[in-house]
Protein backbone atom coordinates (compact mmCIF):
# COMPACT_ATOMS: atom_id res chain seq x y z
CA UNK A 1 0.00 0.00 0.00
CA UNK A 2 1.32 3.46 -0.84
CA UNK A 3 2.38 5.64 2.03
CA UNK A 4 -0.40 8.05 3.02
CA UNK A 5 0.48 11.63 2.16
CA UNK A 6 -1.04 14.90 3.33
CA UNK A 7 -0.49 17.37 0.51
CA UNK A 8 0.31 20.93 1.51
CA UNK A 9 1.29 24.06 -0.41
CA UNK A 10 5.03 24.27 -0.04
CA UNK A 11 8.06 22.94 1.76
CA UNK A 12 7.53 25.66 4.38
CA UNK A 13 4.11 24.26 5.32
CA UNK A 14 5.37 20.72 5.09
CA UNK A 15 8.10 21.46 7.63
CA UNK A 16 5.68 23.45 9.80
CA UNK A 17 3.13 20.62 9.72
CA UNK A 18 5.72 17.96 10.38
CA UNK A 19 7.03 19.88 13.37
CA UNK A 20 3.53 20.29 14.79
CA UNK A 21 2.91 16.54 14.55
CA UNK A 22 6.33 15.71 15.98
CA UNK A 23 5.74 18.01 18.95
CA UNK A 24 2.59 16.00 19.58
CA UNK A 25 4.71 12.86 19.63
CA UNK A 26 3.95 11.43 16.19
CA UNK A 27 6.48 10.09 13.70
CA UNK A 28 6.07 12.59 10.90
CA UNK A 29 8.28 13.38 7.91
CA UNK A 30 8.15 15.34 4.69
CA UNK A 31 8.60 14.39 1.09
CA UNK A 32 8.01 15.72 -2.36
CA UNK A 33 4.47 15.07 -3.58
CA UNK A 34 4.64 12.57 -6.46
CA UNK A 35 3.68 14.06 -9.79
CA UNK A 36 1.02 11.41 -10.26
CA UNK A 37 -0.88 12.88 -7.31
CA UNK A 38 -0.22 16.52 -8.04
CA UNK A 39 -2.01 17.94 -11.03
CA UNK A 40 -0.91 21.52 -10.35
CA UNK A 41 2.76 20.60 -10.27
CA UNK A 42 5.41 20.79 -7.56
CA UNK A 43 4.48 20.47 -3.94
CA UNK A 44 5.37 18.84 -0.68
CA UNK A 45 3.56 16.46 1.60
CA UNK A 46 3.62 15.46 5.21
CA UNK A 47 3.74 11.77 6.03
CA UNK A 48 2.92 10.30 9.41
CA UNK A 49 3.40 6.67 10.37
CA UNK A 50 1.52 6.34 13.63
CA UNK A 51 -1.60 8.45 13.26
CA UNK A 52 -4.76 8.13 11.22
CA UNK A 53 -4.29 10.27 8.13
CA UNK A 54 -7.62 12.06 8.53
CA UNK A 55 -6.81 12.92 12.13
CA UNK A 56 -3.40 14.26 11.03
CA UNK A 57 -5.09 16.33 8.31
CA UNK A 58 -7.42 17.84 10.91
CA UNK A 59 -4.50 18.73 13.16
CA UNK A 60 -2.77 20.56 10.33
CA UNK A 61 -5.90 22.41 9.29
CA UNK A 62 -6.53 23.48 12.86
CA UNK A 63 -3.01 24.92 12.79
CA UNK A 64 -3.90 27.07 9.77
CA UNK A 65 -2.07 24.85 7.31
CA UNK A 66 -4.08 24.44 4.15
CA UNK A 67 -4.34 20.81 3.06
CA UNK A 68 -4.83 20.24 -0.64
CA UNK A 69 -5.61 16.58 -0.42
CA UNK A 70 -4.56 13.27 1.00
CA UNK A 71 -3.33 10.36 -1.01
CA UNK A 72 -5.74 7.59 -1.48
CA UNK A 73 -8.45 10.24 -1.57
CA UNK A 74 -8.76 12.99 -4.18
CA UNK A 75 -5.60 14.26 -5.89
CA UNK A 76 -5.02 18.01 -6.24
CA UNK B 1 40.46 52.58 8.77
CA UNK B 2 38.14 53.34 11.68
CA UNK B 3 34.69 52.47 10.44
CA UNK B 4 31.90 54.75 11.58
CA UNK B 5 29.46 54.06 8.75
CA UNK B 6 27.43 51.26 10.35
CA UNK B 7 24.15 52.96 9.49
CA UNK B 8 25.01 52.13 5.88
CA UNK B 9 26.05 48.57 6.74
CA UNK B 10 27.79 47.09 9.74
CA UNK B 11 31.46 46.27 9.35
CA UNK B 12 33.15 44.18 10.48
CA UNK B 13 30.82 41.17 10.78
CA UNK B 14 31.18 38.91 13.83
CA UNK B 15 33.24 35.76 13.47
CA UNK B 16 30.20 33.52 13.94
CA UNK B 17 28.47 35.25 11.02
CA UNK B 18 31.47 34.78 8.73
CA UNK B 19 31.71 31.14 9.79
CA UNK B 20 27.99 30.54 9.30
CA UNK B 21 28.19 31.98 5.79
CA UNK B 22 31.05 29.72 4.88
CA UNK B 23 29.44 26.70 6.48
CA UNK B 24 26.21 27.32 4.56
CA UNK B 25 28.09 27.48 1.27
CA UNK B 26 29.61 24.10 2.10
CA UNK B 27 26.56 22.36 3.61
CA UNK B 28 23.44 24.04 2.21
CA UNK B 29 24.39 24.48 -1.39
CA UNK B 30 21.20 23.06 -2.90
CA UNK B 31 18.21 25.18 -3.79
CA UNK B 32 15.79 24.94 -0.84
CA UNK B 33 12.34 23.56 -1.55
CA UNK B 34 12.83 23.10 -5.25
CA UNK B 35 13.82 19.45 -5.51
CA UNK B 36 12.89 16.33 -3.66
CA UNK B 37 16.41 15.23 -2.83
CA UNK B 38 17.85 15.31 0.64
CA UNK B 39 20.20 18.22 -0.01
CA UNK B 40 17.31 20.44 -1.10
CA UNK B 41 15.33 19.38 1.93
CA UNK B 42 18.29 20.07 4.21
CA UNK B 43 18.62 23.57 2.79
CA UNK B 44 14.88 24.12 3.23
CA UNK B 45 15.09 23.00 6.86
CA UNK B 46 17.96 25.42 7.47
CA UNK B 47 15.95 28.29 5.99
CA UNK B 48 12.83 27.36 7.96
CA UNK B 49 14.78 27.37 11.21
CA UNK B 50 15.84 30.96 10.44
CA UNK B 51 12.21 31.90 9.81
CA UNK B 52 11.40 30.54 13.26
CA UNK B 53 14.27 32.42 14.88
CA UNK B 54 13.38 35.72 13.20
CA UNK B 55 9.69 35.25 14.02
CA UNK B 56 10.51 34.82 17.68
CA UNK B 57 13.05 37.65 17.75
CA UNK B 58 10.54 40.18 16.43
CA UNK B 59 7.49 38.92 18.30
CA UNK B 60 5.66 37.88 15.16
CA UNK B 61 2.98 35.23 15.06
CA UNK B 62 3.91 32.76 12.39
CA UNK B 63 7.29 31.74 10.91
CA UNK B 64 5.52 31.06 7.63
CA UNK B 65 4.90 34.82 7.43
CA UNK B 66 8.61 35.63 7.49
CA UNK B 67 9.71 36.28 3.91
CA UNK B 68 13.27 36.82 2.75
CA UNK B 69 13.67 39.54 0.15
CA UNK B 70 16.59 41.03 -1.72
CA UNK B 71 16.83 43.87 0.80
CA UNK B 72 14.79 46.14 3.05
CA UNK B 73 14.01 48.51 0.18
CA UNK B 74 12.33 45.73 -1.77
CA UNK B 75 10.40 44.75 1.35
CA UNK B 76 9.14 48.35 1.66
CA UNK B 77 8.16 48.39 -2.01
CA UNK B 78 6.31 45.10 -1.62
CA UNK B 79 4.28 46.50 1.25
CA UNK B 80 3.35 49.82 -0.30
CA UNK B 81 2.65 48.49 -3.77
CA UNK B 82 0.97 45.43 -2.34
CA UNK B 83 -1.40 47.31 -0.07
CA UNK B 84 -2.22 50.62 -1.71
CA UNK B 85 -4.69 51.08 -4.56
CA UNK B 86 -5.68 54.26 -6.41
CA UNK B 87 -7.84 56.38 -4.12
CA UNK B 88 -6.13 55.13 -0.96
CA UNK B 89 -4.37 57.40 1.50
CA UNK B 90 -1.05 56.75 3.24
CA UNK B 91 0.69 58.57 6.10
CA UNK B 92 4.47 58.70 6.48
CA UNK B 93 6.79 60.62 8.78
CA UNK B 94 8.82 63.69 7.86
CA UNK B 95 12.10 61.76 8.17
CA UNK B 96 11.59 58.91 5.72
CA UNK B 97 14.26 57.29 3.58
CA UNK B 98 13.89 57.10 -0.19
CA UNK B 99 13.15 53.39 0.24
CA UNK B 100 9.72 54.65 1.30
CA UNK B 101 9.50 58.03 -0.43
CA UNK B 102 10.39 56.93 -3.95
CA UNK B 103 7.84 54.14 -4.24
CA UNK B 104 5.33 56.40 -2.55
CA UNK B 105 6.06 59.16 -5.02
CA UNK B 106 5.63 56.69 -7.85
CA UNK B 107 2.32 55.56 -6.37
CA UNK B 108 1.16 59.15 -5.92
CA UNK B 109 1.36 59.55 -9.66
CA UNK B 110 -1.02 56.63 -9.97
CA UNK B 111 -3.75 58.06 -7.75
CA UNK B 112 -2.56 57.35 -4.22
CA UNK B 113 -2.59 60.27 -1.80
CA UNK B 114 -0.25 60.70 1.11
CA UNK B 115 0.41 63.06 3.98
CA UNK B 116 3.54 63.66 6.05
CA UNK B 117 3.42 63.62 9.84
CA UNK B 118 5.76 65.89 11.75
CA UNK B 119 8.08 64.25 14.26
CA UNK B 120 8.52 66.00 17.59
CA UNK B 121 11.86 65.00 18.99
CA UNK B 122 11.52 63.89 22.60
CA UNK B 123 7.72 63.92 22.59
CA UNK B 124 6.20 60.58 21.73
CA UNK B 125 2.68 61.81 22.43
CA UNK B 126 2.95 64.80 20.11
CA UNK B 127 4.41 62.69 17.33
CA UNK B 128 1.65 60.08 17.64
CA UNK B 129 -0.94 62.88 17.65
CA UNK B 130 0.45 64.15 14.36
CA UNK B 131 -0.21 60.79 12.76
CA UNK B 132 -3.70 60.63 14.25
CA UNK B 133 -4.49 64.14 13.09
CA UNK B 134 -3.82 63.11 9.48
CA UNK B 135 -6.09 60.05 9.53
CA UNK B 136 -8.91 60.08 6.98
CA UNK B 137 -11.67 57.59 6.16
CA UNK B 138 -9.63 56.46 3.14
CA UNK B 139 -6.36 56.05 5.06
CA UNK B 140 -5.23 52.50 4.42
CA UNK B 141 -1.61 52.45 5.53
CA UNK B 142 0.79 54.21 7.89
CA UNK B 143 4.41 53.59 6.99
CA UNK B 144 7.15 55.03 9.14
CA UNK B 145 10.72 54.43 10.13
CA UNK B 146 11.51 53.33 13.65
CA UNK B 147 14.62 55.54 13.77
CA UNK B 148 16.15 58.17 11.52
CA UNK B 149 19.20 57.13 9.52
CA UNK B 150 20.38 60.77 9.57
CA UNK B 151 19.59 62.25 12.97
CA UNK B 152 19.14 59.12 15.04
CA UNK B 153 15.73 60.29 16.25
CA UNK B 154 13.52 57.50 17.46
CA UNK B 155 9.83 57.38 16.53
CA UNK B 156 7.24 56.12 19.03
CA UNK B 157 6.08 53.14 17.01
CA UNK B 158 4.26 51.65 19.99
CA UNK B 159 2.00 54.72 20.19
CA UNK B 160 1.67 55.03 16.41
CA UNK B 161 0.71 51.35 16.26
CA UNK B 162 -1.96 51.96 18.85
CA UNK B 163 -3.33 54.86 16.78
CA UNK B 164 -3.43 52.62 13.71
CA UNK B 165 -5.21 49.88 15.59
CA UNK B 166 -7.88 52.28 16.82
CA UNK B 167 -8.48 53.51 13.28
CA UNK B 168 -8.33 50.09 11.61
CA UNK B 169 -5.35 51.17 9.49
CA UNK B 170 -2.46 48.92 8.50
CA UNK B 171 0.87 49.80 10.07
CA UNK B 172 4.23 49.16 8.43
CA UNK B 173 7.56 49.90 10.09
CA UNK B 174 10.90 50.44 8.42
CA UNK B 175 13.23 48.91 11.00
CA UNK B 176 16.39 49.40 8.94
CA UNK B 177 18.10 51.41 11.69
CA UNK B 178 16.52 49.76 14.71
CA UNK B 179 16.43 45.98 14.21
CA UNK B 180 18.97 44.50 16.60
CA UNK B 181 19.23 47.72 18.59
CA UNK B 182 15.74 48.62 19.81
CA UNK B 183 13.10 46.20 21.10
CA UNK B 184 10.51 45.32 18.48
CA UNK B 185 7.52 43.10 19.22
CA UNK B 186 5.15 43.07 16.29
CA UNK B 187 2.15 41.68 18.10
CA UNK B 188 2.47 43.94 21.13
CA UNK B 189 3.16 47.01 18.98
CA UNK B 190 0.33 46.37 16.48
CA UNK B 191 2.78 46.22 13.58
CA UNK B 192 1.31 44.59 10.47
CA UNK B 193 4.43 44.69 8.30
CA UNK B 194 8.04 44.89 9.44
CA UNK B 195 10.81 45.64 6.95
CA UNK B 196 14.28 44.72 8.15
CA UNK B 197 17.79 45.32 6.83
CA UNK B 198 19.73 42.45 8.44
CA UNK B 199 23.07 43.73 7.13
CA UNK B 200 22.85 46.64 9.57
CA UNK B 201 21.94 45.97 13.22
CA UNK B 202 21.77 42.18 12.82
CA UNK B 203 25.35 42.04 11.52
CA UNK B 204 24.38 39.82 8.58
CA UNK B 205 26.00 40.03 5.16
CA UNK B 206 24.33 42.26 2.59
CA UNK B 207 22.07 40.56 0.06
CA UNK B 208 19.02 39.66 2.14
CA UNK B 209 16.13 41.65 3.53
CA UNK B 210 13.23 40.53 5.68
CA UNK B 211 9.54 41.26 5.36
CA UNK B 212 7.45 39.98 8.25
CA UNK B 213 3.72 39.87 7.83
CA UNK B 214 1.41 40.05 10.85
CA UNK B 215 -1.98 40.43 9.22
CA UNK B 216 -4.37 38.33 7.19
CA UNK B 217 -4.76 41.13 4.64
CA UNK B 218 -3.44 39.85 1.29
CA UNK B 219 -0.62 41.66 -0.51
CA UNK B 220 -0.70 42.13 -4.26
CA UNK B 221 2.63 40.95 -5.61
CA UNK B 222 5.09 43.10 -7.51
CA UNK B 223 7.36 40.23 -8.48
CA UNK B 224 6.11 36.94 -9.81
CA UNK B 225 8.13 33.91 -10.76
CA UNK B 226 9.15 30.42 -9.81
CA UNK B 227 8.42 29.43 -6.24
CA UNK B 228 8.80 25.64 -6.41
CA UNK B 229 5.06 25.29 -5.79
CA UNK B 230 1.98 24.88 -8.04
CA UNK B 231 4.29 25.10 -11.02
CA UNK B 232 1.66 24.06 -13.57
CA UNK B 233 -0.18 27.33 -12.94
CA UNK B 234 0.78 30.78 -14.21
CA UNK B 235 -0.88 32.30 -11.14
CA UNK B 236 1.46 33.41 -8.37
CA UNK B 237 0.70 31.14 -5.38
CA UNK B 238 -1.42 32.63 -2.61
CA UNK B 239 0.39 31.21 0.37
CA UNK B 240 3.20 32.95 2.20
CA UNK B 241 6.11 33.04 2.35
CA UNK B 242 6.71 31.63 -1.12
CA UNK B 243 4.26 34.14 -2.61
CA UNK B 244 6.82 36.86 -1.81
CA UNK B 245 9.92 34.80 -2.64
CA UNK B 246 10.01 34.30 -6.37
CA UNK B 247 13.29 32.96 -7.65
CA UNK B 248 16.14 31.55 -5.64
CA UNK B 249 16.63 32.93 -2.16
CA UNK B 250 20.01 33.74 -0.64
CA UNK B 251 20.40 30.59 1.48
CA UNK B 252 23.99 31.27 2.64
CA UNK B 253 23.06 34.84 3.53
CA UNK B 254 19.99 33.66 5.40
CA UNK B 255 22.05 31.16 7.39
CA UNK B 256 24.54 33.91 8.21
CA UNK B 257 21.63 36.14 9.23
CA UNK B 258 20.72 33.48 11.77
CA UNK B 259 24.18 33.76 13.29
CA UNK B 260 23.79 37.53 13.36
CA UNK B 261 20.59 37.19 15.36
CA UNK B 262 22.41 34.86 17.74
CA UNK B 263 25.20 37.41 18.11
CA UNK B 264 22.75 40.19 18.95
CA UNK B 265 20.75 38.01 21.34
CA UNK B 266 23.88 36.95 23.18
CA UNK B 267 24.89 40.57 23.77
CA UNK B 268 21.24 41.70 24.12
CA UNK B 269 19.74 44.61 22.22
CA UNK B 270 19.59 46.64 25.44
CA UNK B 271 23.33 46.34 26.05
CA UNK B 272 24.15 47.03 22.41
CA UNK B 273 21.94 50.11 22.40
CA UNK B 274 23.28 51.36 25.70
CA UNK B 275 26.88 50.91 24.59
CA UNK B 276 26.37 52.60 21.24
CA UNK B 277 24.48 55.51 22.75
CA UNK B 278 27.36 55.93 25.18
CA UNK B 279 29.68 56.33 22.20
CA UNK B 280 27.56 58.94 20.43
CA UNK B 281 27.03 60.84 23.67
CA UNK B 282 30.81 60.98 24.05
CA UNK B 283 31.07 62.16 20.45
CA UNK B 284 28.35 64.77 20.96
CA UNK B 285 30.05 66.14 24.07
CA UNK B 286 33.40 66.34 22.31
CA UNK B 287 32.07 67.97 19.15
CA UNK B 288 29.94 70.46 21.05
CA UNK B 289 33.14 71.87 22.57
CA UNK B 290 34.67 72.64 19.17
CA UNK B 291 33.95 76.07 17.69
CA UNK B 292 32.75 75.75 14.12
CA UNK B 293 31.00 72.39 14.56
CA UNK B 294 27.26 72.50 14.20
CA UNK B 295 25.07 69.90 15.87
CA UNK B 296 21.38 69.66 15.17
CA UNK B 297 19.82 67.62 17.92
CA UNK B 298 19.91 67.44 21.68
CA UNK B 299 22.48 65.12 23.19
CA UNK B 300 21.38 61.56 22.32
CA UNK B 301 19.64 59.49 24.94
CA UNK B 302 18.70 55.84 25.06
CA UNK B 303 15.04 56.77 25.18
CA UNK B 304 14.92 59.14 22.23
CA UNK B 305 17.70 58.05 19.87
CA UNK B 306 19.67 55.36 18.14
CA UNK B 307 23.43 55.70 17.71
CA UNK B 308 23.48 57.93 14.65
CA UNK B 309 24.87 61.45 14.96
CA UNK B 310 25.21 63.95 12.14
CA UNK B 311 26.97 67.29 12.19
CA UNK B 312 28.48 69.94 9.97
CA UNK B 313 31.44 72.26 9.99
CA UNK B 314 30.26 75.80 9.43
CA UNK B 315 31.02 77.06 5.96
CA UNK B 316 31.95 73.68 4.53
CA UNK B 317 30.16 71.13 2.41
CA UNK B 318 29.71 67.85 4.21
CA UNK B 319 31.39 65.83 1.44
CA UNK B 320 34.55 67.90 1.81
CA UNK B 321 34.67 67.15 5.52
CA UNK B 322 34.04 63.46 4.90
CA UNK B 323 36.83 63.31 2.34
CA UNK B 324 39.27 64.81 4.80
CA UNK B 325 38.12 62.33 7.44
CA UNK B 326 38.63 59.47 4.99
CA UNK B 327 42.18 60.73 4.28
CA UNK B 328 42.75 60.65 8.02
CA UNK B 329 41.41 57.11 8.34
CA UNK B 330 37.77 57.58 9.35
CA UNK B 331 34.88 56.11 7.36
CA UNK B 332 31.74 58.23 7.59
CA UNK B 333 28.96 59.14 5.19
CA UNK B 334 28.18 62.65 4.01
CA UNK B 335 25.49 64.17 1.82
CA UNK B 336 21.79 63.52 1.97
CA UNK B 337 21.89 59.84 3.08
CA UNK B 338 19.07 58.92 0.66
CA UNK B 339 16.75 60.76 3.05
CA UNK B 340 16.01 64.25 1.68
CA UNK B 341 12.96 64.69 3.95
CA UNK B 342 15.22 64.34 6.99
CA UNK B 343 17.44 67.11 5.65
CA UNK B 344 14.47 69.32 4.81
CA UNK B 345 13.35 68.78 8.39
CA UNK B 346 16.65 70.16 9.74
CA UNK B 347 17.39 72.70 7.01
CA UNK B 348 20.47 70.87 5.70
CA UNK B 349 19.42 70.23 2.10
CA UNK B 350 22.12 72.56 0.81
CA UNK B 351 25.15 71.20 2.64
CA UNK B 352 23.97 67.74 3.70
CA UNK B 353 25.59 66.47 6.87
CA UNK B 354 28.44 64.28 8.07
CA UNK B 355 27.03 61.16 9.67
CA UNK B 356 28.82 59.11 12.33
CA UNK B 357 27.26 55.76 13.24
CA UNK B 358 29.28 53.46 15.51
CA UNK B 359 28.62 49.81 16.24
CA UNK B 360 29.56 47.44 19.05
CA UNK B 361 32.92 47.03 17.37
CA UNK B 362 33.84 50.68 17.90
CA UNK B 363 35.45 52.04 21.05
CA UNK B 364 35.60 55.19 23.13
CA UNK B 365 39.23 55.61 22.07
CA UNK B 366 38.16 55.68 18.44
CA UNK B 367 35.56 58.32 19.22
CA UNK B 368 38.22 60.40 21.00
CA UNK B 369 40.52 60.07 18.00
CA UNK B 370 37.71 61.29 15.74
CA UNK B 371 37.11 64.31 17.94
CA UNK B 372 40.83 65.13 17.88
CA UNK B 373 40.84 64.84 14.10
CA UNK B 374 38.00 67.35 13.75
CA UNK B 375 39.63 69.69 16.24
CA UNK B 376 43.00 69.53 14.45
CA UNK B 377 41.35 70.03 11.07
CA UNK B 378 39.60 73.17 12.19
CA UNK B 379 42.74 74.46 13.87
CA UNK B 380 44.70 74.10 10.61
CA UNK B 381 41.95 75.77 8.62
CA UNK B 382 41.74 78.82 10.90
Amino acid sequence: MDKPLIMVGSVTYAIKGRDILRRMGYKANIERTPGSLNRVGCGYSVTVDDLDINRAKKILEESNIKVYGISGGESI
Amino acid sequence: MIYFDNAATTFTKPKIVREALFEAILKYGANPGRSGHLLSQKAAEAVYSVRQKVCSFFGAEDPAKVAFTLNCTLAANMVMKGVLCPGDHCIVSCLEHNAVMRPLHSLSQAGIEYDVAQVHSGSAEETAEEFERLMKPKTKLVFCMHASNVWGLRLPIEKIGEVCRRHGVLFAVDAAQSAGVLPIHMQAMNIDFLCVAPHKGLYAPAGTGILIYNTDRPLKTIIEGGTGTFSASFEQPEELPERLESGTINTPGICALSAGVDFVKKLSTQRIHSYEIGLVRRLYSGLSDIAGVKLYTDIPTEENNVAVLSFNITGMQSEEVAMHLSDDGFAVRAGLHCAPPAHSFMGTMEEGAVRVSPSVFNSAEEIDAFICCIRDYLRKKS
